[in-house]
């Protein structure tokens, strides 16, 4: 009790904060998921709300609104009503979004809160390409542009975005197949309908461990903790690193103390062992972090990204 | 032989645990209870129920996420008999024969087919998976982009024969079918296609408002018409328990239905879907007088409905022996399993026996709890038949309009429903059948996807789709089919015209 | 905006649903050549009253809800439907509507727990 009333006390001081944010939340709050039930990003957000419910002390009810590769979610997310109580997923995905969509949500609509994660991209060959290394993929994409044929989302999804990275970053250039989502990509690839793919890693280590595929490397500095036996891509002399992120935006207009509230407790929530040890069962990569630290990241994406689409020639919906 | 025993044994062992018998239980009865109901699907509920299973072992939680599944195509084909409501892709078909068996007073009979021939489908096809899983599960890796669209044509020209009107306009419901699937986000490129600026198009016309609105709707529209004097659907209610005549007629057809079910259950896409259309079709062909067909048939209600439960539990077979999910609902196992720490991937049979043959062996219980379940309600919803149609239409317009807005909260979804309300009487009086269109609308997205795909892959070469054999296959097939179906039609055409 | 159709091999968004409309309109040429050549019977006439009013009993649903609440909107929308079969009087029709809200709200609202607002936004 009477460190409640402290904690209350040192509160006031700093930040005088009305009745309303005394009581903040005080009602179940909304976490809207643009993606369907199941998959990654869908499994991070439950973890992230059940973290936030154990800090908030109200339910978090995780809202699957997917469709239009993240564009219905984030006009979702925009459009909710500015009380602190809804929120959702953002993701590097919906950086690239306004440059493909006219009707994607850009960054400057969204409140940054907090950061989840990157998990860093891979390249994967397929069993009957023959493809042996990195080197190996990176010398044949060269020799022969276009004719390798690679598994990935459609223009802007996760696994797209990776493979123009490679391709701008590393000065090859190979033929991009959409298929819907990382299964059917990787199914694709199995079947040695495609030659290889750029998914994630714990999507395909099972198939690599028992040799129906090959992943070639993973793009992040440090091996992945759940495949210790991949090399890095530095490892093997490209200095190339992809990943794709996931954090927690709100709708612009949020008042100052509860949107403190609000990334704090969403924080402190990813920081406990208990986040740390579930999302590492459910293969994540993650590095919590504040909103500047989110913020930061919008940026600097989004200025990486619209130079691979420009070149691409993907940019359709507007200019920067 | 030996392995399969002591493996059943222990997949027995786990699925009878207390635990896993109840958590099979509620699944069973959370599924068949919103098959029942329109609108929500087995989809959004399993996606409901995933927070709960984190505090579950794997194990149980897939057990009963499995049970939802099934669950709900024992109820979908209760509303698509008792009321042509099909709460489900794959009971769009059931509605031809098993509505008209229900108008002639044989509700009874056609829930009670509908019921044996499930667990009939579901038990061989435990069975199946069991013995023989493994090397099917690798079959669905032969099949490319160019295959399925092989697969897919096949699938549509099926419903061509099952239509017993005009063969023109049945092909052209299927081609508006398509047309009305290429609404929403193309999934190549993005962009937005024909949604006349509507954010609720964006996503494409669902299935739920224009079946609940060309099938539920326009069959009360036509109804009334001729209501004025009647009092019930059925005026009487024949026997409930099929008698020994009809269940000999009613087996062969689900052995059929059972293996065409299992083998389209396979392959990613509209699997239980094109199945229970296929499954019809093939009865109507085998039979030895097809006008029955439409009239009530009862071979027309136990092929389908043994088709799409054997799809519905051989869709495990590339989930569980390769961890490749066929359709949304298996990625939602797939991330219930990840979630705690399994990675998909065919090391799950060696490493997780215990999860591999208990969710086995609990297919086979979840099929016997749900007959025993459906069984003794048939007696229930009969009666309902019984209530004077004046109070039971408007009932059924309240429950299309609230199931219809449950699926997506959207009031938008409603409206969509009223207009293919309208446009399914249009049909109706025009003797265009509506179930044609519904399987161009749930194949057209999946084909013209694997169709792009294909021509990418090939440089835009057409030919692919004849150099391959497996679509080569399926393209032969079809084209067999659709030439039996025009041949008859053309030259009855032509004997017309001459008599004229 | 037209969209654009690309090439075999390089297909945009408009290539396959032009193809798919090429194919409607040739085999919807050929269904009203084979209508004109063929003698057939006329369709059956149509019966107005219960298209307008299953119809408008559903657009009800979806205009009401969002400001009248779930029961209001149901009472209307049921009481609408039994007027498109004439066959019930005002009084039953309404004594009807009023079971079959209760039942919905039982069913929607307590057993499944939709959020659904009940009563009107004040």
């Amino acid at each position: 009790m009477l460190r409640r009333h402290l904690m209350l006390l040192g509160a006031g001081a700093l930040a005088a904060p009305s009745v309303h944010a005394q009581s903040f939340p005080g009602a179940p709050m909304t976490l809207i998921v643009p993606w369907p039930a199941g998959g990654g990003s869908d499994i991070a957000m439950r973890l992230i709300a059940e973290a936030a419910s154990k800090q908030f002390g109200v339910p978090v009810v995780v809202e699957n609104r997917p469709g239009a590769a993240g564009a219905i979610g984030h006009r979702a997310i925009v459009t909710a009503r500015p009380d602190g109580l809804t929120f959702g997923m953002f993701s590097t995905a919906g950086v690239a979004a306004p440059y493909l969509n006219a009707n994607a949500n850009t960054i400057d609509e969204l409140e940054p809160l907090a950061f989840f994660g990157a998990d860093p991209s891979a390249i994967q060959a397929s069993k009957a390409s023959g493809i042996t290394s990195l080197a190996d993929f990176v010398a044949r994409a060269r020799a022969n542009p276009g004719r390798i044929k690679n598994g990935n989302d459609q223009p802007g999804g996760a696994s797209f975005l990776a493979v123009a990275s490679y391709e701008k970053m590393m000065n090859f250039r190979i033929q991009k197949v959409p298929y819907a989502g990382y299964a059917p990509t990787v199914q694709a690839l199995l079947a040695g309908e495609v030659d290889s793919a750029t998914v994630a890693i714990p999507d395909t280590i099972e198939y690599h461990r028992e040799g129906r595929l090959k992943i070639l490397g993973v793009s992040s500095p440090t091996r992945h903790f759940m495949a210790p036996e991949i090399p890095t891509f530095k490892e093997q002399g490209f200095d190339v690193e992809v990943g794709s992120w996931r954090c927690v935006a709100g709708p612009k207009g949020i008042p100052a103390d509860r949107l403190k509230r609000l990334q704090d407790g969403l924080l402190a929530g990813m920081r406990t062992e208990e986040f740390a040890t579930k999302a590492r069962t459910a293969g994540f990569t993650i590095q919590p972090g504040d909103a500047a630290v989110t913020l930061a990241r919008w940026h600097a994406d989004d200025t990486l990204l619209y130079g691979i689409l420009d070149e691409a020639g993907l940019v359709k919906a507007r200019k920067r | 032989m030996h392995d399969l025993i002591s493996n059943l044994a222990m997949g027995f062992g786990v699925a009878l645990s207390l635990q896993n018998i109840g958590l099979c239980f509620i699944g069973c009865v959370l599924g068949t209870a919103i098959g029942v109901l329109p609108g929500i699907g087995p989809l959004p509920t399993v996606a409901m129920l995933l927070p709960f299973t984190f505090a579950l072992d794997p194990t149980g939680a897939l057990i009963m996420l499995a049970g939802v599944f099934y669950g709900a195509q024992y109820g979908g084909s209760t509303t698509a008999i008792l009321a042509r409501l099909p709460g489900e892709t794959s009971s769009v078909v059931t509605c031809l024969d098993g509505y008209a068996m229900a108008l002639k007073g044989q509700a009874g009979t056609a829930l009670a087919i509908a019921a044996i021939g499930s667990v009939f489908a579901g038990i061989a096809t435990t069975l199946l998976i069991a013995a023989a899983g493994p090397p099917l599960a690798d079959v669905a890796l032969l099949f490319q982009s160019a295959d399925y669209v092989a697969v897919m044509l096949l699938g549509l020209v099926s419903a061509v024969v099952m239509a017993h009107g005009s063969v023109l306009k049945a092909l052209l419901m299927i081609l508006l079918g398509l047309l009305l699937g290429t609404v929403g986000t193309d999934v190549a490129s993005g962009d937005y296609r024909l949604t006349m600026g509507l954010d609720m198009l964006a996503d494409g016309l669902g299935f739920v408002p224009i079946s609940m609105g060309l099938f539920g709707l326009a069959e009360i529209m036509v109804n009334l018409e001729t209501m004025a004097g009647r009092t019930a659907i059925a005026k009487k209610v024949g026997s409930l328990w099929p008698s020994r005549a009809v269940l000999r007629q009613a087996f062969p057809a689900m052995l059929r239905g059972t293996a065409i079910g299992a083998a389209f259950g396979i392959l990613p896409g509209g699997g239980p879907t094109i199945a229970a259309f296929s499954a019809y079709s093939v009865e109507k062909k085998v039979a030895r007088d097809p006008s029955r067909f439409g009239q009530g048939a009862v071979e027309g209600v136990a092929a389908p409905e043994a088709a799409n439960n054997a799809a519905t539990q051989s869709c495990f077979i590339p989930m569980l022996c390769l961890g490749i999910p066929p359709n949304a609902l298996m990625a939602l196992m797939v991330g219930a399993m990840m979630v705690h720490g399994i990675q998909p991937g065919p090391s799950i049979i060696t490493k997780q026996p215990e999860l591999f043959w208990g969710m086995i062996a609990s297919m086979a219980v979840g099929n016997i709890i749900l007959v025993i379940l459906n069984l003794p309600l048939i007696g229930i919803w009969v009666k309902l038949l019984q209530v004077p149609y004046a109070y039971l239409f408007p009932a059924i317009i309240v429950f299309c309009a609230v199931g219809t807005y449950t699926v997506d909260s959207s009031t938008g979804d409603v409206v969509l429903m009223a207009i293919f309300g309208v446009l399914g009487y249009v049909f109706r009086k025009l003797d265009c059948e509506p179930a044609p269109l519904m399987l161009g609308l749930v194949l057209g997205p999946l084909l013209e996807e694997n169709f792009r795909r294909a021509m990418v892959l090939s440089d835009g070469n057409a030919m692919v789709f004849l150099q391959r054999p497996i679509s080569l296959g399926f393209l032969i097939v079809a084209a067999l089919l659709l030439a039996a179906v025009l041949l008859p039609s053309i030259r009855r055409g032509r004997q017309e015209a001459f008599r004229e | 905006m037209p969209l654009e159709s690309g090439t075999a091999g390089a297909m945009e968004a408009g290539y396959y649903p032009r193809l798919v409309c090429a194919l409607v309109v040739a085999l919807g040429c050929l269904t009203v050549l084979s209508g004109v050549l063929q003698k057939g019977e006329l369709p059956e006439t149509w019966h107005w009253w219960p298209l307008v009013m299953v119809s408008a009993s559903a657009v009800a649903f979806a205009a009401l809800l969002d400001m009248a609440g779930f029961a209001i909107t149901l009472f209307v929308v049921a009481l609408l439907a039994s007027l498109a079969g004439r066959l019930l009087n005002i009084w039953r029709a309404a004594v009807l509507a009023g079971v079959l809200v209760m039942l919905n709200i039982a069913l929607f609202i307590y057993a499944l727990g939709l959020p659904l607002r009940l009563w009107p936004r004040i």
